[in-house]
Formats: structure tokens, C-alpha cells, sequence
């Protein structure tokens, strides 16, 4: 009897254990935040939900959507973009002034305090410009035309001079890479700053509660913040780190997520099943694209980049890879967001250009004209990442029957080293002979895309022109266009220079993603199209 | 005395193997395309300058060997070194991921084998039963059962039915900690379930089928004793050799669970740091599940000799 109370015992207590463990388990909602938005005077939480995790919370490395949705709202910038990201607006610089071609001043607002309590200085301003004006900065790109920043601390006063004219550069300063950082702490932590060890200070609306990496990151009200943090709604970000993207998607239908931003086609089925969920898009400025590297065999050669072209099926590819909030591109990667100057401008000189729809027959004639009149192989590079998308590529170009395409998958790290020139053969040549990428512009004026990539300045080593292709009328005209400020004026020349690109065709644009977010219905958020630098959740809203 | 000498042997023996491996690994990790100038670039231009400071402050142009011998120094003194993709100091990184790797290891591995020893031995005791039929057909599905599948359609049934069901986030507590990792816990024990309940039940009719068991019940000893003292002493054996590789084995097959339930852990870390070529984050786990396997074998060959007289230490 004594041995079979023990049994009995032990058996309610292991039960017990795991009961409680259990229950416990199915009462906890997340941290204890609730329902997310709450009422009364508890606070309010906004759950978001994505697959990676910042490497840091330092504005130098702002380079990927988890970076944005997490540090963004820790800092401000000069400036901020307006809503629909055509015009700029006043954020840390209260007003600026164009003086001449060359010159821009800003007033820098007064009074503004950083997350630690600490005033901002002009020397903390002109730290951080020169901070990302280092060449391995990874943006240092915007700030090339850039002769000298000035500041003068009686006046809080900064002077941008240029080099050349260039009426793009109105929109840099509303960049992230004109984020300010408080020069004390960053010089302190040195490359800490902004990791999970290290200290994250800035002057946005939200500061680093707290950062468990591999799993959570929490940001609070920044109660120094210069704006009012009484109209912020949200009081409080947690940021879950959930890298399986169907284990995310369950955890937004189960009510454990709020916000989600970037959902891919496969698991969009599931958060449309959401009752409880909105699905917001908005075109951005991600554009799709196959780059021809036309610096050697065989793309060398226009007509074999548009015996390629041809081949390719791009409304298949938008359908199929892109997904529901895609839209086949014009033959120049640019999103229609960029277009806003005058829409049907543009349409009218994509439909005057050539297309390139699929037709093997056309791919034969370009063959004919070519100096590979029997076909060619060539290696398309690629990665994990864009692995499908490149696999439904060479099925379409390999049905030709006379051209072969080689899959390279090379590691996401190595990628940029590749597509940047700065892993090249022995003889200098580029290892690609056509790679699949994707490109964000830093601004919804063309010159953003167009300079971009077919810029013949761009067109070396680190620079971002991957086709090695040039023209010195090309340069002509965006030159010219980046000395107007008219849009009128600039339409013209940019449309000149469109045609110009659909001929030679160094690249073929395949599809434009839209930004696509899923939010819980207990919150409001009207998407910019400048998601990269605009993104904050003083935008998001408790639903009414 | 003998056993004393054994100790050591194997201990020194454990030293090489982990100094061996540790260097092969380091030495193959260098020799993959994979350039550690660019992962620690990353999206940033790789200018010559920047090539050059990182180049030095790593000592990326040392020989191999030597490179490799700063590394273990730094082991040897705690420091792992700093993680080429974030930054991050690798010692914290690793150590603030193993809580949730062991937990899972040891929830599982003791959920796991309990339930396998109970159903093994419920299965021999009733061999050609149905209820025989019944466990031993769902160890059967369960050892064909992919992991990752189980996983989702639990947290799909979880999150679906399961109302405050929550699998997000970190923990502040123990009981936090509990709640976080005991339904990946129950997945993974699974394995246990299916391969150990298997391997008893077998050992257990083998023994029950024994010569000395027909003696033993021919002396008149009770069937108790002679099924749980006698023949279970003598089918756990074999079990709980199995059982221990199974754990060193389980640390890897964390990542699993890890991922689908976003636990911070070090299968998912390791499986990152391949992916992104972080190599000072690749060495030091491989090091670590290598100690783990190594440490576990020797526990069970001194538990061998404790468990069975027979055994003799060599």
C-alpha cells in the first residue's frame, strides 16, 4: 500500500507539473501584452512579426526590411519624405533654402533632445554626415557630388556644397543616410554601437527597450522625443523574430501578431484566411530585373542580349514569382510609382519601345544578327533567394533549342561582391554573364533608378551599375536632367534615354513588387511608397 | 585503480579527438569558397582600405595553422571571438542560446525515453496482442513521421484550437521558460518514443524469452520480479546506449523545433552561421555538439560498467 501511495504520488505530481506547465503555457499571450490594443489606461502594444532579426540598430547598417520595421523609429533624419514620397518635408532640419546650383542650407531644429536625455548639438549633425560620407559606407554613393558640409553652430546653420548641379540631391536628406547619431555615445561604443551588447541612442519617436537576440526586440515611447509622444498611439513595439514563414503566418492567425510587412506568395493564403487581418499594399519602388554583363562574350553583343529577352515569357514570371501584388515591368526596371511626373508620357514611350514579349521566332532573327548565329551558352547567376525565380528563367531560354543557360548559385553573402565587381577573374572580367537581382530606388524621381543602373559613372568597381554598360549620350541626358528642376524638362530627357535603354537592352526588367502588409483590424496604417525611409509606427493607428 | 586509468585514457583521448576535429573543421572552413572579407563587409563597399583594416584586425594574412592557433588560445581563455556577420561577442551569442538547447534536450530526452521504456515493456509484456499491434504500429508511423511536418501541423492545431496558445517572444522566468519550451519538447520526444520503445520492446522479448528467465520462474520467483528485476535489468541495457547518443545526437535536431517555434537556440544559430559563412560561430558549436557527443559516450560506458558487472573497463 505504502510503495503503490508512492506511485500514486509521483504520478500526480509529474501530471501536475505538466498541467500546470501546459496551462501556463496556453494563458501566456506574448510577454503579457494582451490583446495588443487595449483600452483604459493600460498600454497599448503593437506585436509585429517578422522572419529576421537586425544585425544592428546603427543607421550604417540600415540595409535590411527587419532593420527598418525595428531601428528606423529610433532616429530622424533631416528630413522626412511626404506620405506619397514625391516632396520632401521638414523633420530634424526645420527649413532649407536652395541658394544656388550648388549650395543648400538647412536650419536645424533647436532643442531637440537624444533618447538619453542629451541635447543635440551641430557637432553631432555634421558627425553624422561625415560618418556615411566614408567611402565603405554603403550608401556613400548618394553623397559622391558632395564637396563639403558646413556647420555653424551660431546660426544652426548647415551648408551642403556640390560638386556639380544636381537637383536629386533634395531628397538624400531624407534618406536614411542622413540619420543623426549622438557623436559621444557612437564614438564610445565604438562597434558595438547599435548591436545587442551595445547602447542604440537616437532622436525618434521609440527607443530600445530591450533586444533578446535570436528571439525579441521591444521599443518604448521615447519620451525626449522632439515631436509630442502623447500623439503617438502605440506605446509600446514588440518585435518578434519568427524565422519560419509559415510559423509566422500561424502565429498572425492566431491572434499572437499584429503586424507583418513582406509577406511572400506562398504563405499569402494563409493571411488572407484571416478574418481579423488587412492586407495593404502599396507599390513601391522594387523592381525585378535580369542584368546583362555586356563588358564580355556573349552579351558583348546586343543581339544576343535580345535573342534572351525574347525568349522569356515576363508576365509568366510576374504571375508565378511576383504573386498577386506584382506587375510586370517596363523593359527599364522602374516601379509606375516612379512615373508620377507625367504617367502617360511614359506610357506612350514604353509602347513605342520594343517590348521584348516572348517569341522564338524573334529570338531565331536575333540570333541571325548576332555573332552567335547557331546559339551560345552563358552562366546566370543566382541565390537561394531568387533560385525559383532563375529555374522558370532557364526553362523559358533553354526551350529555345539553341541557347543554354547555366544556374551558378552563389551564397546571399557573396552576391553583392559578384554583382559590384570586386570578385573578378584574374583578366578583370566579371564572373556573370547575366545575373537576377532586384533594386530599390532612394526616391521616387526616376534619376534614382535610372542613375542608378545605367549611369556610366557607375559602371565600375563598388559602383551599382551592373551591366558595365555605357553611353555618352546616355550620361548627356541625365546630366541634363539632374540640372533641371523642371519635370517637364526632365520627362523629356528621361524618356529621350528610355528609348535609348529598351534598344540596347544591357538590362530587362521583369516585375515591380508592391509593398504588401498584413495588420491586425485592431490598427490602422496607410502605407508610403517610400517604406525604406518612411516607415514609422507613429503611423500605425488603434483603430477607432 | 583500473577504472581510475581508464578514466584518464579516455579523457586524453577525448582532448585529441576535440583538437583534431576542431582544426579539421577550421582548416575546411577556409578552404570553401566562402571569402570571410566578404561576409564581414557585407552591403558595404568594399573598398581596398576597409579590405586592408579588417584584414589586419583579424589577422586574415596569418598561415592557416597559425590563424587556428590564435583561435584555440582564445577558446582555451573563454574568448570565442566576434561574430563576422553582426559583430556580436560569439562567447554571449552561444551563451545565451544554449539555455533553451539544453532544455529542450533534456525535456525531451526524459519525456521521451519514460514513455518508450513504458510502452516497450507494455509491448513485449503483451506480444501478439492488439494492444502489441496498436504501440507498436504508432512507434512505427512515429519513426516515419517528418519532424518538420509535425511540427507545423502542432502549431497549426495549437493556434487554431488552442485558444491563448502562444509560441512567441522570450522568457523572463523559469515558469516562462517551461511554458515556452514544452510543447517542441513533446515533438522531439517523439523521436524518443518511436526509436527507443522500439529498441525495448525487442531487447524485452528477447530477455523474456531467455533460457535463465524459464529457470528463474521454474524456482518459483514471482513474475514481477523475474519481468522487471531480472529480464527489464537486462533489456535496458542496450536502451540507454542507444538513449545517450540519441541525446548528444538531439542537439543538432533542435534546429527543427527551434525554427518553427522561433526558440532561440543553438541548432538555429548554427544552421544561420553555415548559411551566412560566419565561421568563429560554426567552429566553436561544431566544437561544442563534438564535446557533447564525446562526454555522453563516456557516461555511458562508465554507466555500462555500473549497470553491468560483466562489463569490464579496458
Amino acid at each position: 500500500m505504502k510503495k503503490f501511495s508512492r506511485k500514486i504520488a509521483a504520478a500526480a505530481a509529474l501530471a501536475i507539473t505538466v498541467s500546470s506547465c501546459m496551462t501556463g503555457c496556453f494563458n501566456n499571450t506574448g510577454s503579457g501584452s494582451g490583446s495588443g490594443s487595449s483600452g483604459g489606461n493600460s498600454e497599448t502594444v503593437l506585436r509585429v512579426g517578422y522572419t529576421q532579426e537586425p544585425s544592428s540598430f546603427d543607421p550604417a547598417d540600415f540595409t535590411i526590411v527587419a532593420a527598418t520595421l525595428t531601428g528606423y523609429d529610433c532616429y530622424d533624419t533631416l528630413l522626412n519624405f511626404s506620405h506619397d514620397g514625391t516632396t520632401v518635408e521638414p523633420a530634424l532640419a526645420e527649413s532649407w533654402e536652395q541658394v544656388d546650383d550648388t549650395t543648400y542650407t538647412y536650419k536645424i531644429r533647436q532643442g531637440v533632445k537624444f533618447s538619453d536625455g542629451n541635447e543635440m548639438t551641430m557637432d553631432d549633425v555634421l558627425y553624422s554626415l561625415n560618418r556615411v560620407t566614408e567611402d565603405n559606407y554603403y550608401m556613400s554613393y548618394l553623397f559622391a557630388n558632395v564637396d563639403s558640409f558646413e556647420a555653424d553652430n551660431d546660426t544652426w546653420t548647415l551648408t551642403v556644397h556640390l560638386k556639380q548641379p544636381d537637383s536629386s540631391w533634395q531628397y538624400v536628406p531624407a534618406t536614411s543616410a542622413c540619420t543623426i547619431v549622438e557623436k559621444s555615445v557612437t564614438e564610445e561604443q565604438g562597434d558595438k554601437y547599435g548591436t545587442a551588447d551595445g547602447k542604440t541612442v537616437g532622436t525618434g519617436p521609440y527607443k530600445l527597450s530591450s533586444w533578446s537576440s535570436g528571439s525579441e526586440i521591444v521599443l518604448e515611447k521615447n519620451e525626449n522625443w522632439w515631436g509630442d509622444p502623447d500623439t503617438l498611439d502605440i506605446d509600446k513595439v514588440e518585435y518578434y523574430v519568427i524565422e519560419d514563414e509559415s510559423a509566422l503566418a500561424l502565429a498572425a492567425k492566431g491572434g499572437q501578431i499584429d503586424f507583418v510587412e513582406g509577406m511572400s506568395n506562398s504563405v499569402m493564403s494563409v493571411y488572407q484566411s484571416c478574418q481579423n487581418f488587412n492586407i495593404l499594399s502599396c507599390e513601391g519602388t522594387t523592381s525585378n530585373y535580369i542584368a546583362f554583363n555586356t563588358a564580355s562574350k556573349p552579351f558583348d553583343d546586343e543581339w544576343a542580349r535580345k535573342a534572351v529577352a525574347y525568349c522569356i515569357d515576363r508576365s509568366q514570371i510576374t504571375t508565378t514569382i511576383g504573386g498577386d501584388y506584382a506587375k510586370q515591368s517596363a523593359v527599364v526596371p522602374m516601379s509606375e510609382s516612379m512615373m508620377y511626373m507625367d504617367k502617360d508620357k511614359w506610357d506612350s514611350t514604353i509602347a513605342e519601345s520594343d517590348v521584348y514579349t516572348q517569341d522564338y521566332d524573334k529570338v531565331k532573327e536575333c540570333l541571325a544578327k548576332s555573332k552567335y548565329p547557331d546559339g551560345f551558352e552563358f552562366d546566370f547567376y543566382t541565390t537561394s533567394q531568387t533560385q525559383k525565380q532563375a529555374e522558370l528563367l532557364k526553362s523559358m531560354v533553354d526551350a529555345s533549342g539553341s541557347i543554354t543557360m547555366n544556374l551558378v548559385e552563389v551564397p546571399d553573402s557573396d552576391i553583392f561582391s559578384y554583382m559590384f565587381g570586386y570578385k573578378t577573374k584574374d583578366n578583370g572580367e566579371r564572373y556573370y554573364n547575366a545575373v537576377g537581382t532586384y533594386m530599390m530606388s532612394d526616391f521616387l524621381d526616376p534619376m534614382g533608378m535610372l542613375k542608378t543602373l545605367y549611369a556610366g559613372s557607375n559602371a565600375c568597381e563598388g559602383g551599382t551599375n551592373e551591366t558595365l554598360w555605357s553611353s555618352t549620350e546616355v550620361d548627356g541626358l541625365l546630366d541634363k536632367a539632374a540640372q533641371t528642376t523642371d519635370d517637364a524638362e526632365k520627362m523629356g530627357y528621361y524618356t529621350d534615354a528610355y528609348k535609348i535603354f529598351a534598344d540596347e537592352c544591357p538590362y530587362l526588367g521583369l516585375y515591380t513588387s508592391s509593398d504588401v502588409y498584413a495588420v491586425s483590424d485592431k490598427f490602422t496604417y496607410d502605407p508610403s511608397p517610400m517604406f525604406w525611409y518612411n516607415f514609422s509606427y507613429a503611423d500605425v493607428h488603434v483603430a477607432k | 585503480m583500473k577504472r581510475f586509468r581508464f578514466i584518464i585514457k579516455r579523457l586524453l583521448s577525448m582532448i585529441v579527438i576535440m583538437f583534431l576535429v576542431s582544426f579539421l573543421v577550421f582548416v575546411v572552413l577556409r578552404m570553401s569558397d566562402a571569402d570571410p572579407l566578404t561576409v564581414m563587409i557585407g552591403n558595404n563597399q568594399s573598398t581596398p582600405e576597409l579590405r586592408q583594416a579588417l584584414t589586419e584586425k583579424y589577422h586574415l594574412d596569418d598561415p592557416v595553422h597559425i590563424q587556428y592557433l590564435r583561435w584555440i588560445k582564445g577558446v582555451l581563455s573563454g574568448d570565442f571571438g566576434t561574430d563576422y556577420v553582426d559583430g556580436q561577442d560569439v562567447k554571449g551569442l552561444v551563451m545565451s542560446r544554449l539555455p533553451i538547447t539544453f532544455g529542450l534536450v533534456i525535456m525531451s530526452s526524459v519525456i521521451g525515453s519514460v514513455i518508450a521504456v513504458i510502452m516497450g515493456v507494455a509491448a513485449a509484456l503483451r506480444k501478439g496482442k492488439p494492444s502489441d499491434a496498436a504501440i507498436s504500429g504508432l512507434m512505427l508511423v512515429l519513426s516515419g513521421a517528418p519532424s518538420f511536418l509535425v511540427s507545423i501541423l502542432i502549431l497549426f492545431f495549437m493556434t487554431k484550437y488552442v485558444p491563448g496558445y502562444s509560441f512567441i517572444g522570450t522568457y523572463t522566468n523559469f515558469g516562462e521558460f517551461l511554458q515556452r519550451i514544452m510543447i517542441p519538447s513533446l515533438i522531439m520526444a517523439l523521436t524518443f518514443v518511436a526509436m527507443l520503445g522500439r529498441i525495448t520492446r525487442s531487447n524485452m522479448i528477447n530477455q523474456l524469452q531467455s533460457p535463465y528467465i524459464a529457470t528463474a520462474a521454474a524456482k518459483g520467483l514471482k513474475q514481477s520480479n523475474i519481468t522487471y528485476k531480472h529480464a527489464f535489468h537486462n533489456a535496458v541495457i542496450p536502451v540507454i546506449t542507444v538513449a545517450g547518443y540519441m541525446i548528444a545526437g538531439s542537439i543538432g535536431s533542435t534546429v527543427i523545433v527551434e525554427q518553427v517555434f522561433s526558440l532561440p537556440g543553438i541548432g538555429g544559430l548554427l544552421i544561420s552561421a553555415i548559411e551566412e559563412n560566419n565561421f568563429p560561430i560554426v567552429q566553436i558549436l561544431v566544437l561544442f555538439m563534438l564535446g557533447a557527443y564525446l562526454v555522453m559516450s563516456f557516461v555511458i560506458d562508465i554507466l555500462y560498467t555500473v549497470l553491468d558487472p560483466r562489463v569490464d573497463l579496458k
